[in-house]
């Protein structure tokens, strides 16, 4: 209890100081005490996945509200305007990371046009972000910070059954993932450009898009609104997985490789495990295949995101949340005494993860998601 | 087994500092990581973007928009203050094959103003593109800025902007492109991209040099080549701001007109060598450099050390001989650097008089000064409180002596509190230019401080470039960090140290 107490006064902070602080609308207050109680929720019950997809959702459509009203007043539509380009203002999306890689080692320069600094979505505060997510929760920004992830979170759940099982193609689906994400990286590096931007992202309807000036603008305008129905709706509804963010974003495909430096891992206890593979159909990131469980890997496979999905369905209790510097199949000492004990409570690796990934859950929205209250708020008292 | 638990310990906490203190402070401290980090990998966009890589920067000094010298500003409410100051024209290197433009071959011009306008500006810029001695001499249509230009380098392409809109045309009036014009920055800078898909044009692509006239007048639909007309002699040019090359001045350049003789002035170009690399400073030597910075610290250090000893000695000279002047004291021991004790008095000034605008720009800085010793949660709302001070002491300052210094009060809470986390750094350039302003208007009075004054202005000026630069905007930072050498060129050495020194420094970075 002291140690559910002590995380909840620390988040309170947390989010005290990232959203209330400094400022006086109503919105702030709202907004952080809807945290507040996802996070309160998760760590009272234990169950994270639920109250994260909660939030994830609902911080993906704020998201889209706020991204969209401030690209309204700044520029006064959604298509990416040739003054936006050209001051290079374009915000730099954690998608393109691994695509300006390569290009940057050979030009010297970012084939994005993006602010370098001085900004929230500047090219240097983007890497920093993923630098600090990465070496603490890995692919857990995925499903902890993604403002895009959200969106097939929410329409993954609105089936209550799974149309379309993919259980069997569960390495198909990866291989093609990493397959593509080689393919965007050889293809950026050949252009000197963003293919992916230009061409594949299915966001851009939830964000910003080109004018259709062209035919080719009218050809990748139909792919975004293709790719987005299909791999965003459809999909993630027939097969209730984030069937894009497993088969085909980049970053995510990325993220399962730099995953390797993070501090957390999901653990599955194979003297526990009854081989009943709940976790592996509830998995929505297809990273526990038959053969995780019957080969007794002890952990699921390389595209974990670290949603707790398969926690909380296991009648087991055989995974966990554990430390990545503990090998595969050992657990943390046991307590000798009571201090001891008490220490280890407050070291449990579970809190922890969900203490580091809920931070940046806290801090990532704190500016969208009051912005877009302010503005639904803004549309029923008259104003916009 | 005691090494393998105590290392698993070890681990454990760490992340648990981390997971608990870690990640918040790593993003509150962000900004300054992220220049940190930037000033070591010294990341930038692909030049594409931008308009190519930077072939010269020059930069027209501010505030200079009377064309001869005389030229009063239009009165029209259309032409708002420096709206025709040209403060910076930057040539790009022809690009080839740009991605996410309209135009994939290109070559782009930039000119930057002080002010804004969106409809209002006609602006030519004639260029000699092969050095030889082919072209016009004359301007595009007979007599409209009454202008001639230098018999070594005739034009051979002009590019008429008026607005949001332009066209190319060569000397011979044979090839006519429509220029690609978009106005940004609230319509403060104007970028020029002339697409060269045509194969005439492409020969700019290895073209070594090219000569520019930088003509910029005001608009009107009504005027001869939709030049405003100036209402002066029929011999005065129609150019509120030229740019002129070194060793030449505007002034004694459009100003050379006869009514006599019928002889109009003749302009001279500015050079551009097209491949050069990204701006260059006018330091000789890294030692050179070196040595002058070392000195210019030691006069700046002196110099503050003087204004402490002057502020602590006018403190207790004002506790002494004005005992009732309450602010007076408290502004004097606010310089003194008595920060609790000038509190003090404030709090009494807005007790008395809460519409006190210099009370209320003190208190917002004192409030922020102590915010940088409160821990972050605190800090936070500190710097909120401040600003609602900050704000409001420009909003209440009815006179230029408020005014200065209720914006160099809230430019200097700007500079300092991070602006990842308040994103105050353009404000605060703004603050500085409006502060900066003030002081020219006040050395332009006449009045026996006038140097003093242009140091201060100059000095506000080095404050919103580094405003500018901390908001990510160096070629703004660039401008007024020339500016202010401009104008401390001519004045006392080690009275000018701290803005000297400040500009130093940038030119050095620039360098590197
Ligand atoms: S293995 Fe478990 S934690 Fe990892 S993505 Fe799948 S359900 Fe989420």
């Amino acid at each position: 209890m002291a140690v559910k107490i002590f995380f909840s006064l620390c988040m309170s902070a947390v989010v005290y100081f990232f959203i209330v602080a400094g400022k006086s609308s109503p919105a702030e207050w709202i907004y952080a005490g809807f945290l507040m109680v996802l996070f309160v929720q998760m760590i009272r019950t234990g169950d994270f996945s639920k109250y994260r997809r909660i939030f994830q959702f609902t911080f993906a459509f704020l998201f889209a509200i706020s991204f969209i009203g401030i690209l309204y007043d700044e520029r006064g539509s959604m298509a990416i305007a040739e003054d936006s380009i050209q001051n290079s203002e374009i915000p730099f999306c954690h998608i393109t990371i691994p695509l300006t890689m390569l290009p940057y080692f050979i030009t010297k320069t970012v084939i994005f046009p993006a602010r370098i600094i001085g900004h929230f979505a500047s090219v240097i505060s983007m890497l920093l972000i993923w630098f600090i997510v990465t070496i603490t929760i890995g692919r857990g920004w995925c499903s902890w910070v993604c403002f895009y992830g959200g969106w097939e979170d929410g329409v993954s759940r609105l089936s209550k059954k799974t149309r379309f099982r993919l259980l069997s193609y569960n390495k198909d689906i990866r291989a093609f993932q990493f397959a593509f994400l080689f393919f965007i990286i050889l293809v950026s590096f050949a252009f000197l450009s963003s293919v992916y931007c230009e061409w594949f992202c299915p966001f851009k309807i939830v964000t910003e898009f080109s004018q259709i000036t062209d035919i080719p603008g009218l050809i990748a305008t139909v792919m975004f609104i293709g790719l987005f129905l299909g791999l965003v709706i459809v999909m993630p509804f027939l097969t209730r997985k984030r069937f894009q963010c497993v088969s085909f974003c980049p970053f995510g495909a990325f993220q399962s490789f730099a995953d390797r430096l993070s501090s957390f891992r999901i653990s599955i206890d194979t003297d526990k495990c009854s081989g009943c593979m709940k976790c592996a159909s509830s998995c929505p990131f297809c990273a526990i295949d038959k053969d995780t469980i019957t080969g007794k890997k002890g952990r699921p496979e390389i595209t974990c995101a670290k949603c707790g999905e398969c926690i909380a369905v296991c009648p087991e209790k055989a995974i966990s949340y554990q430390f990545s510097f503990v090998r595969k199949g050992c657990s943390g000492p046991e307590a000798e005494s009571k201090t001891g004990e008490i220490i280890q409570m407050f070291l449990e690796p579970g809190t922890l993860f969900l203490f580091s990934a809920f931070t940046f859950s806290v801090i990532i929205s704190s500016k969208f998601g009051p912005d877009a209250l302010m503005r639904i708020f803004s549309i029923f008292t008259g104003g916009l | 087994m005691k090494n393998k638990k105590s290392g698993y310990y070890v681990h454990a906490v760490f992340i648990f500092l981390t997971a608990v203190f870690g990640i918040s402070s790593f993003f509150i401290f962000s900004d300054i990581i992220g220049r940190s980090l930037q000033s070591v990998i010294k990341l930038k966009t692909d030049p594409s973007f931008t308009g190519g890589r930077i072939a010269a920067v020059f930069y027209d000094p501010v505030g200079d928009d009377h064309g001869y010298g005389g030229l009063s500003y239009p009165v029209s409410k259309n032409f708002p203050a420096g709206a025709l100051d040209l403060v910076r024209y930057t040539v790009h290197e022809p690009v080839y094959n740009a991605q996410w433009s309209k135009l994939s071959d290109y070559w782009q011009i930039d000119l930057e103003f002080t002010g804004s306008l969106r409809y209002g500006r006609n602006i030519r810029i004639y260029i000699d593109a092969d050095g030889n001695s082919q072209g016009a001499l004359q301007t595009k249509t007979e007599f409209a800025e009454g202008v001639e230009f230098d018999a070594s380098f005739p034009w051979d392409y002009v590019l008429s902007i008026q607005n949001n809109e332009g066209t190319l045309q060569s000397a011979d009036g044979l090839l006519i492109v429509q220029l690609n014009v978009v106005q940004t920055d609230h319509y403060k800078k104007l970028a020029v991209r002339i697409p060269l898909e045509n194969h005439l044009l492409q020969t700019l692509y290895s073209i070594d040099v090219t000569r520019h006239y930088v003509c910029v007048g005001g608009w009107s639909p009504a005027g001869r080549d939709g030049f405003l007309d100036v209402s002066e002699s029929a011999f005065t040019p129609k150019l509120f701001d030229i740019l002129v090359p070194d060793g030449k001045t505007q002034e004694q350049v459009l100003s050379a007109w006869n009514e006599d003789t019928f002889e109009v002035p003749v302009l001279y170009p500015v050079a551009v060598i097209m491949k050069a690399s990204l701006e260059k400073s006018q330091l000789n030597s890294a030692e050179e450099s070196d040595e002058l910075q070392k000195k210019l610290e030691l006069a700046a250090a002196k110099k503050s050390g003087e204004i402490l000893k002057n502020s602590t000695e006018a403190y207790e000279a004002a506790v002494r001989e004005s005992p009732q002047d309450m602010e007076k004291i408290a502004v004097a021991a606010f310089n003194a650097e008595k920060y609790d004790e000038a509190e003090k008095l404030f709090d009494q000034l807005l007790m008395k008089n809460p519409d006190s605008a210099n009370a209320s720009a003190y208190k917002g800085s004192l409030i922020a000064l102590r915010s940088s010793k409160a821990s972050p949660l605190r800090a936070v709302d500190m710097v909120a409180e401040s600003y609602r001070y900050l704000d409001r002491s420009i909003s209440l300052a009815d006179d230029p002596a408020e005014l200065i210094t209720a914006f160099l009060n809230r430019g200097n809470v700007s500079k300092a509190v991070p602006d990842i986390v308040f994103g105050k750094a353009l404000q605060g350039a703004g603050d500085f230019l409006a502060a900066g302003n003030e002081f020219k208007k006040l050395a332009a009075s006449g009045t026996d401080d006038r140097k003093n004054y242009l140091n201060s202005a100059a000095s506000a000026y080095c404050n919103a470039a580094i405003c500018f630069e901390i908001a990510g905007k160096k070629e703004e930072a660039g401008t007024w960090f020339r500016e202010a050498d401009r104008m401390t060129a001519d004045l006392d050495f080690e009275e000018t140290s701290e803005v000297r020194l400040m500009v130093l420094r940038y030119f050095k970075k620039v360098d590197r």
